[in-house]
């Protein structure tokens, strides 16, 4: 395989680990281990303390202050206003380094949880050195000079080490830009940081000029669901407020969303076989059913679904029972349970998006099925399975193949249409946003974490189908 | 008479495919059915094995009518089809597409012993036995789809074109493993294009024409008549 680049016309690399851009890397990986063992910084912010104007203060550390900004406010004096936030610095033993600060927390448990985040920042340097090393010496064992494999693990970690050094440097500030800007001298990078930084960058650099040699992409989709998540977690620390507000408030609202889609995508598989099953069947009388149901289904928007299932099917309960008590005394027990039968938030949204994404999903079963040759249907069936034994050991297996592709999209325009039942009284991760919206009026900071948490959630059901479809291709 | 096929009629809705064809398979023979395209060789088949229901006629197992019969149940009382085009499992392995043919037995000595028996008949197979069926040439393939229907002990076996799309050095292998088949007791039930081949290891041969039987007859008389020479056998 490694042969196939002469035929693309790339010159093999000849002059081995004295190449330029493996002499680049080798720099870079050499600059990040001695940098490490340089002085980062000489003080870091410990804590934070807040006066008020009756003269009483509170002093803890920053990020408690902040994140707590409720019970801050409790606590403060009753009458009284916030004047001013201070930070409170403390010297760094010896102008710890980076090794410094990974043993110094690495030794006591306790500092551990806090400063886990620190360790890791510190880690992807070394990383990247190591696998711009790797890339070096496993190239000299290729007869082209170079690991192609290797190729996109440096690049990529090359620029996750630069990312983990910034935010090393922000861990010192407790990433308090206001805080910061106090005692701005102080926290400037020490020759360590800068030095690592470099020494990341030229990795990054020497295995980005080795791309024209991949033919395929460098950039790893994966990379986007973690930019996304990262810059959640980024705007949370940055600015704490209002954001570590909104995050608590919209928390349960993903949970409630993640709870709704996965209930409903349950539902709606089962739903799709039986209307595909539906609509390849021989029978007229389930073959015109499923069908009126597809048909009917897709041609309604799923909010005036939603909104009939929620409002108006109350209504017809309640019609319905007064028929049956008038209808004979017998029932009434079943009449009064059907008028006073309400259907919860939970299960009117979980029923309105199966019914709705059942008929799509119908129609991708059926599709499903037919494409698979009719003529393994009659096999099996000449080898003495019935129908449905043909169907479960037979076609579906074969068929769920071709239908797990657009089944995964499916998921992923269901995770977003699933914002719509927050019209009935869900309070899914919309819903939250809308009524934390209500309260502040911080449109901007509401909508963009909002965005923000569906992307994850959707760039991360896309990479997980890819992922499954890549395991599950096979050849006919 | 093993089967008996009296006057059956069939059809794809308005189509009708078969109309009117009435022949018998005695115990330890090798019928064949030659036609053209479309002559309704293969609808007759499948008719047999229960797929399709004929509109009208009777069929006849070992003195009892099957045309009610689930193709299921026709597979276990002892007729099993190997379909067109093979339809082997392209995903299996080809030892779970044997295991498959003995979908309606249980006892596992019994599948073990039948699965040896396939072997005897096509060692190409057993060198196989770990590979993907998708992955197996044409000519295996063909052997898989007949071993597979071998598995359910069938005594009639259907054969719907076996010859297709394989090299003539792999028709005459598997022609020759088929009367071997039929050496060893399984009666069989041959439908072919490729008319030489089948007249010359079949006992009694039926000419279909547009869904009727315009020629019947012991297979070397069939070869022998100027009409089939002309329009079958190229002359």
């Amino acid at each position: 395989m490694a042969y196939a680049d002469y035929d693309n016309g790339n010159e093999p690399l000849s002059n081995g680990w004295r190449d330029w851009r493996f002499m680049l890397i080798l720099a870079g990986a050499a600059l990040i281990l001695v940098s490490l063992a340089l002085p980062f910084f000489s003080q870091r912010i410990s804590s934070a303390k807040v006066s008020f104007s009756d003269g009483s203060t509170i002093t803890s550390h920053y990020s408690t202050l902040v994140q707590g900004l409720n019970l801050t406010m409790s606590k403060s004096p009753v009458d009284a206003k916030l004047d001013a936030v201070d930070a409170i610095l403390t010297p760094v033993s010896h102008r710890r380094s980076g090794y410094g600060w990974m043993i110094a927390i690495l030794q006591r448990p306790s500092a551990l949880r806090r400063h886990l985040s620190l360790v890791l920042c510190l880690m992807v340097p070394l990383l990247a050195a190591a696998a711009g090393i790797g890339l070096t010496i496993r190239s000299q064992r290729t007869p082209v000079g170079l690991a192609r494999g290797w190729v996109p693990a440096a690049i990529n970690i090359g620029w996750g080490a630069l990312l983990g050094l910034f935010l090393a440097w922000c861990h010192h500030f407790d990433f308090s830009f206001t805080l910061r800007a106090q005692y701005a001298s102080g926290f400037a990078p020490g020759v360590g940081l800068w030095g690592a930084a470099l020494g990341a960058a030229l990795i990054f650099a020497g295995a980005f000029s080795f791309r024209r040699a991949l033919h395929e992409n460098v950039l790893d989709w994966w990379a986007l669901v973690f930019v996304v998540a990262l810059t959640i977690w980024l705007l949370i620390r940055f600015k704490p407020f209002p954001y570590v507000e909104i995050w608590k408030f919209v928390e349960d609202g993903i949970v409630v969303t993640l709870r709704i889609v996965t209930t409903s995508f349950g539902l709606i598989l089962l739903v799709s076989l039986l209307g595909g099953l539906g609509r390849i069947s021989r029978s007229r009388v389930i073959y015109f059913i499923s069908s009126l149901y597809v048909e009917l289904i897709r041609g309604i928007p799923l909010l005036v679904q939603l909104l009939f299932i929620w409002y108006a099917l109350p209504q017809m309960f309640d019609v319905l029972g007064g028929l049956l008590m008038s209808l004979s005394p017998s029932l009434q027990a079943q009449g009064q349970w059907l008028i006073d039968l309400r259907l919860s938030p939970f299960t009117a949204a979980v029923f309105g998006l199966t019914f709705c994404y059942g008929a799509y999903g119908s129609e991708i079963f059926r599709a499903g099925i037919s494409s698979i040759h009719r003529g393994q249907m009659e096999a099996a069936r000449s080898l003495g399975m019935n129908y449905f034994q043909s169907m479960r050991h037979v076609i579906l297996p074969q068929a769920v193949r071709v239908i797990l592709p657009p089944i995964g999209n499916e998921f992923v325009a269901l995770l977003k249409d699933s914002s719509l039942v927050s019209v009935l009284a869900v309070s899914d991760l919309t819903r939250r946003g809308r009524e934390y919206m209500a309260r502040t009026f911080l449109s901007f900071d509401t909508w963009i974490m909002v965005a923000l948490c569906y992307l994850v959630l959707t760039l991360f059901s896309s990479r997980a189908v890819e992922f499954i479809e890549s395991k599950t291709r096979f050849e006919r | 008479m093993l089967l008996q096929v009296d006057d059956i009629h069939v059809s794809y809705g308005a189509i009708q495919a078969v109309q009117g064809i009435s022949f018998g398979i005695e115990q330890g023979e090798i019928v064949t059915l030659i036609g053209a395209n479309g002559a309704g060789k293969s609808t007759t088949l499948r008719t047999i094995s229960g797929l399709l229901r004929p509109t009208a006629g009777d069929i006849c197992y070992q003195d009892r009518s099957i045309i009610k019969t689930s193709p299921e149940s026709i597979v276990k009382l002892g007729i099993s089809q190997v379909p067109e085009g093979r339809q082997i499992f392209g995903g299996l392995t080809v030892r779970e597409n044997l295991e498959m043919g003995a979908y309606t037995r249980k006892d596992r000595r019994e599948i073990e012993n039948s699965m040896e028996r396939v072997f005897t008949s096509f060692p190409r197979l057993k060198e196989r036995l770990k590979q993907k069926g998708g992955t197996l040439s044409g000519g295996e393939q063909q052997m898989l789809a007949m071993g597979r229907g071998m598995m359910s002990m069938p005594q009639l076996l259907l054969l719907d074109e076996p010859s297709m799309g394989l090299a003539p050095i792999l028709v005459d292998e598997i022609f020759d493993i088929i009367e071997r088949i039929n050496a060893e007791g399984t009666s069989i039930l041959l439908v072919e294009q490729n008319a030489a081949m089948a007249l010359s290891i079949a006992h009694r041969a039926y000419v279909l024409e547009t869904g009727r039987i315009v020629l019947q007859g012991p297979a070397k008389q069939v070869m022998q008549n100027p009409q089939v020479r002309q329009a079958y056998l190229g002359e």
